[in-house]
């Protein structure tokens, strides 16, 4: 592989070792089933999305004809070959952790996947009658004839495909004539008939089957292909199989996840068609007339199809790991602890003003945050409250609270991101819903998504006007907020009040851009203060003999901030890395980065938050941010780094940071080849999970905080 | 505005919570907006800023008038301002300052210009003069000087580059020597290497030769003039510095290296303002306007052969906030700056300068006393002691009709900080400090709002008493003693026993007095009584 030779890694590579890393818990026997069955469905998912995203973008640089070579020297159609390979590997492995591992695993504990031949007479009867009452009404079989009739199915929709023997009295035509690459070996015969039967999002995937014992389920799928001859009377089935196609047009405003492939296509994008599909994934016990007829149906090339052992569609497994009951085979909950510094009988405003809070989410809870918001909408002092909201949740709290100070006469902007992907619709209903609460919506910034996860509540006081900050590396969502690990940042510093309200004044704009002090923001300067950071450490590493580098990002891909992290390693910087996902840094490789150490983390909670120290030569810095270290965060979004200054806020964030690097049981490090292994644990050293030690230590935080409650009467006066 | 056509802030400081407060500035390349609050003790808290990109300076510059579409592009931005304005409850005329510079003055049609902002937008826009540019940069730098006195020893040159205009403030100390504003400016430059097309090569000597005659014309103005220091001020030398330091600007002066600045402006002067805009996500005027501003600065610091090049962080709104969270009053150290240029003048004219100084002095003491009579801002204490110092120029030309000699003389002078419409009164008042009482068929009065008229009246008023106390012009009385008995305005002085003379005089000069505040003006000695 060229990537071996070059100092980078490829993205996409990269990115499919991440969801490797993320596959491999699946197996892992320490993580309990269900769990196991849930890392088995977001592999899936992710696995999707980067089809579409990625995979849709490098086949257009193909079509394209330009020779777009990545910082690796791979060309487009080379990185297409190798994602291939890879991700025909991941799907064996995919369908060898559910067939082989999970479910003989799970039956073993009672919860068993039955086909459609050990199902008892009762057992039949109970899922005919569902399937009469519930499902025959809602699925639509279409009759395809030739390939233009194949219906342009939204992505990643399960479908049945039925073949099926002509007989003079059905309904049903004889296929056409059909079109050249069709006449080939596997042509089936012009008395077939294909019938497709698209399975809509709304069916449920699992069908629960009853049993006296533990808990029996089948799959759509097969109980469909069990009732096909209820559905086709008089028609001799051949085969069925089930099938997915992934298209390219699903992320016409996704443009920021693949605008680097996208530079200068514009004219390309706009002529085409682009919804083309780009991957056809079928089961591998579809017939070759089956197979070829479907190949020809929706126009791929025998390297866009990926034949799956067992059922497809993984991402529905998730209905499985949510099964109620079977706690056993769960993991124990976390519950978010309290913060001792937010109390029910205190005010929040005051709270702020005391002193910089920091919440870490989700082992401390996200209510300070939602009550933030909800006293500002009822606080006669608030005059006004200015919100991002990217990804929020269905009912958020935020979104009704902010709705409810619009109402009670405070001014609330609030910047609603409608291109975060994936979540269009629901962003443009909350949107609406502001809107006629009277609060002004700004519809984001034209070219820019704005990600900056920000909420400013105005207040005047007796001592003058005085603003609330709360910062987050999370999106405004409280059900994310439960799965993710990130940092909220509380303060009232006024410069940083300053900063944040010209940011917010910009993005609406109220006004070109005013020089920050203490905030940075992309696209403005954020790029420019990281990198005048890290080469402030390269020069205190030459001058003064030490230099200090440790950051927490989702993602490394940004090749200038790599070649500055190069250069300062080359200078004697001691850097660390916690990149939970796609890494194109080289770490420890001779005379480029041997002071370089990269390390991923995937676990239960999703690691999510980015956390930055410099050394600065003795006068720490540390930054929280909604950044990662992308080109599309530091040119494309609205992002902020916010410094934390409040001694005890920063000594936390420098721990939490730090604690990673000691973690033995789910962290792995990554090697100057591109493996990922696991972090060699240190002689006497016992194991050590920095997850369920952060959710420890905020569970002994809270406890000691009630403790000292009871230890000290706090008697109630009138 | 509803009082008075410059008002600075009156009663802005007289409650105990912090008062909002909002500067907006129609400047040649941008529409800025400060919005502040005035906190205890005069303090000035700034809480946002606002720019939007304009192109007044260019319209006028190039075309002597403001396109329909660049009035339209304001009236949008300062809808988007009024908004804001309303969000912190700022919404009384008096809380906000609206003012156009040369982008606007420049303009044939500024009178429509203005006309439309207050009819889309509520938003009156004061005229604002050079004169009143020189004030507030004065007070904006004052205090570095006098915090330093020793460091800024010498002569100091003050210069701001604006878009349409150049202004120059030399100080011997904290004393104004010289003020004025030329039409050199960076937008003006860039215009005219537009104009001739000139290739990247030549633009910098056609800069560089226009700034040149500038500095020619000061050095001629100002002979012995050897600055030591330059403060540079405006937004593009203010960015510069912050680039060169690579740190935020803090309240402090930040002094530059002149090559390093010369490499700066050198390197920026090589990129054109489309890269500029791009590098440093500034608008695009502003990016025009950044190479020729600096090169200014830096021909100056050249030319004058300063030793230290100093950059402020301050700006025209920071110096309207100042003043109005000063409140009404001029400080001191400004008074003395006026008062030194309205010496000079009468000096110019020969007046009698102890007999003028006395006046004057009478005058300020009677406005204080008489203040819950008269109920006028502390500012026009100021109007007073000019128009008192001044009252007699007029017989430099001839004692007949000398108040009205008086009168043109200090409408055709210049005073440091003062623009024309103080001006206007403070000749106006010098006018009436003898002869008929204002009438609406007089010249220039007739043609003031209702609340100037009485002002004028009021102001008059107490000069003829001042004046009569004086009229022997021999300073006798020194100090006097206000007190208002029903409809009677007693006097009483302790400093002479023979006061007949300034009774008599009283008895004609009081009558203004008694018409406007309805109270009769009576004269006491204490020394006679005793």
């Amino acid at each position: 592989m060229k990537n071996l030779i070059s100092n980078y890694f490829n993205r996409e590579l990269s990115w499919l070792n991440f969801n490797q890393r993320v596959l491999d818990l699946a197996m892992r026997e320490s993580v309990p089933l269900l769990e196991r069955v849930k890392f088995l469905a977001i592999s899936a998912s992710n696995l999707d999305e980067f089809f579409m995203v990625r995979v849709g973008g490098l086949k257009m640089v193909v079509e394209s004809g330009r020779e777009l070579v990545d910082v690796t020297g791979l060309t487009a159609t080379e990185q297409l070959v190798a994602i291939r390979e890879r991700v025909l590997e991941m799907n064996r492995f995919q369908s060898d952790c559910l067939l082989n591992s999970l479910e003989p695993a799970l039956a073993e504990r009672g919860v068993v996947r039955i086909a459609a031949d050990q199902l008892s007479d009762s057992q039949y009867d109970h899922l005919l009658k569902r399937f009469r009452s519930e499902t025959l009404a809602t699925i639509a079989p279409l009759a395809i004839e030739t390939a233009a009739d194949f219906p342009n199915l939204s992505g990643a929709r399960l479908c049945i495909c039925v073949r099926m023997k002509n007989r003079s009295d059905s309904l049903l035509q004889p296929i056409a004539d059909l079109p050249p690459p069709l006449i080939n070996n596997a042509a089936p015969q012009k008395t077939d008939r294909f019938v497709l039967i698209p399975l809509g999002r709304s069916l449920a995937r699992i069908w629960t089957v009853p049993s006296e014992r533990g808990y029996r389920y089948m799959l759509l799928e097969d109980v469909i292909g069990l009732f096909l001859a209820e559905m086709f009377a008089n028609q001799d089935i051949l085969e069925w199989t089930s099938l997915r196609i992934t298209r390219n047009g699903d992320v016409a405003l996704n443009e920021d996840g693949r605008a680097d492939l996208q530079a200068g296509m514009q004219e390309m994008l706009a002529a085409r068609k682009s919804a083309d599909c780009i991957r056809l994934t079928i089961s591998a016990n579809a017939g070759a007339t089956m197979k070829t007829f479907l190949q020809a149906c929706v126009d791929v090339a025998d390297g866009e199809v990926y034949p799956i052992e067992g059922p497809l569609a993984l991402t529905d497994f998730m209905e499985l790991a949510n099964l109620s009951g079977f706690k056993e085979l769960k993991d124990e909950p976390w519950l978010p602890q309290r913060s001792p510094d937010f109390g029910p009988d205190k005010n929040i405003f005051d709270t702020i003003a005391d002193a910089d809070r920091l919440l870490h989410h989700p082992y401390q809870s996200y209510d300070p945050v939602v009550n933030f918001v909800q006293a500002a909408a009822n606080d006669a002092a608030v005059i006004a409250i200015k919100q991002t909201l990217y990804r929020t949740s269905r009912d958020s709290e935020i979104v009704e609270a902010l709705s409810a100070a619009a109402k009670n006469g405070k001014h609330v902007t609030v910047i609603v991101e409608l291109k975060a992907r994936f979540d269009e619709a629901r962003n443009i209903h909350w949107a609406n819903h502001l809107e006629d609460s009277g609060v002004d919506v700004i519809y984001g910034v034209q070219g820019l998504k704005t990600h900056a996860k920000l909420c400013i509540v105005v207040r005047r006081e007796t001592t003058g006007i005085r603003r609330y900050m709360h910062f987050g590396t999370g999106n405004y969502n409280e059900s994310t907020a439960r799965l993710y690990s990130d940092i909220s940042l509380f303060t009232c510093d006024e410069q940083i009040g300053t900063d944040a309200i010209h940011l917010f004044n910009a993005i609406t704009g109220l006004s070109v851009p005013q020089p920050f002090e203490k905030l940075s923001a992309a696209p403005i300067n954020l790029r420019e203060t990281l990198l005048e950071l890290i080469q402030a450490e390269t020069e205190n590493a030459i001058q003064k003999g030490s230099g200090q580098i440790i950051a927490k990002v989702n993602s490394l891909v940004d090749q200038e901030i790599i070649d500055a992290l190069y250069l300062a390693s080359q200078a004697g910087v001691k850097i660390r890395l916690n990149v939970r996902g796609l890494c194109c840094l080289v770490p420890g490789k001779k005379n480029l980065s041997e002071n370089i150490q990269v390390i991923s983390l995937v676990d239960r909670i999703l690691e999510h938050s980015r956390i930055f120290y410099f050394q600065h030569a003795g006068d720490d810095r540390l930054f929280i941010s909604s950044a990662d270290w992308m080109g599309r965060n530091l040119n494309r979004r609205v992002e902020l780094m916010i410094p934390v200054q409040d001694k005890e806020c920063k000594s936390r964030l420098l721990r939490i940071l730090k604690l990673y690097f000691d973690d033995n049981v789910s962290a792995l490090e990554l090697k100057p080849d591109g493996r990922y292994l696991p972090v060699t644990r240190k002689r006497k050293k016992g194991e050590f999970r920095a997850q369920q030690h952060l959710h420890d230590e905020a569970r002994q935080l809270f406890q000691a905080q009630a403790d000292l409650k009871t230890t000290v009467f706090q008697p109630h006066r009138r | 505005m509803t009082f008075e056509p410059t008002p600075t802030g009156e009663n802005l400081n007289s409650a105990e919570a912090p008062q909002l407060v909002a500067v907006v500035d129609i400047g040649a390349t941008s529409l800025r907006m400060q919005i502040a609050e005035i906190r205890a003790n005069h303090q000035v808290h700034k809480l946002e800023s606002f720019s939007q990109a304009v192109s007044l300076g260019k319209d006028s510059f190039t075309k002597g008038f403001l396109e329909s579409s660049t009035i339209e592009n304001c009236v949008r931005v300062l809808e988007i301002y009024r908004h804001k304005l309303v969000e912190f409850g700022i919404t009384n005329p008096q809380q906000i300052r609206v003012i156009a510079t040369s982008g606007v003055r420049e303009a044939a049609n500024r009178i429509a210009f203005v006309d439309r902002i207050f009819i889309a937008t509520g938003f009156e826009i004061e005229p604002f003069e050079e004169a009143e540019l020189h004030r507030v940069t004065f007070l904006g730098v004052l205090p570095f000087i006098e915090s330093q006195p020793k460091y800024f020893a010498g002569s100091t040159l003050v210069l701001e580059v604006g878009g349409g205009t150049s202004e120059v403030l030399l100080l011997d100390g904290a004393d104004v020597t010289f003020s004025r504003t030329y039409r050199l400016g960076a937008l003006r430059l860039r215009n005219t290497l537009e104009r001739f097309d000139a290739s990247p090569s030549q633009s910098r000597l056609v800069m560089e030769n226009e700034i040149l005659q500038t500095v020619k014309q000061i050095k001629a103005s100002c002979p012995n003039c050897n600055p030591s220091s330059l403060i540079a001020m405006g937004g593009d030398v203010r960015f510069a510095a912050k680039e060169i330091k690579q740190t935020p600007m803090g309240e402090q002066l930040m002094e530059l290296k002149l090559n390093d600045f010369h490499a700066f402006t050198h390197d920026i002067l090589k990129q054109s303002p489309d890269s500029l805009a791009t590098k440093f996500h500034m608008s695009l005027p502003e990016a025009q306007s950044l190479g020729p501003a600096l090169l200014t600065q830096l021909l100056f610091a050249r030319e004058f052969k300063t030793d230290k090049f100093l950059v402020a962080n301050i700006s025209l709104r920071d110096g309207l906030l100042k003043e109005m969270a000063a409140g009404s009053g001029w400080s001191e150290s400004l008074q003395e700056q006026i008062v030194r240029s309205a010496i000079q003048t009468g000096r110019k004219f020969q007046f009698q300068e102890e007999h003028a100084l006395h006046v004057a002095k009478l005058a300020c003491s009677l406005f204080n006393q008489l203040h819950s009579l008269h109920q006028l801002p502390e500012r026009f204490r100021g109007i007073l002691q000019l128009a008192a110092l001044l009252h007699d120029i007029g017989l430099f030309v001839n004692t007949k009709s000398r108040h009205k000699h008086s009168s043109y003389l200090i409408l055709n002078s210049e005073f440091f900080g003062i623009g024309s419409s103080d001006l206007e009164l403070i000749a106006l008042v010098a006018r009436y400090h003898r002869g008929a009482i204002p009438q609406p068929t007089h010249e220039g009065y007739s043609t003031l709002d209702r609340l100037r008229r009485v002002t004028v009246a009021k102001l008059s008023a107490l000069l003829r008493i001042a004046k009569a106390l004086d009229v022997t012009q021999s300073q006798r009385i020194q100090t006097i003693s206000c007190r208002l008995l029903g409809n009677r305005l007693q006097i009483d002085v302790a400093d002479a026993a023979d006061i007949s003379m300034e009774v008599l005089e009283l008895h004609q000069a009081g009558e203004l007095f008694d018409n406007i505040f309805g109270k009769q003006v009576f004269l006491t000695s204490t020394d006679q009584v005793e």
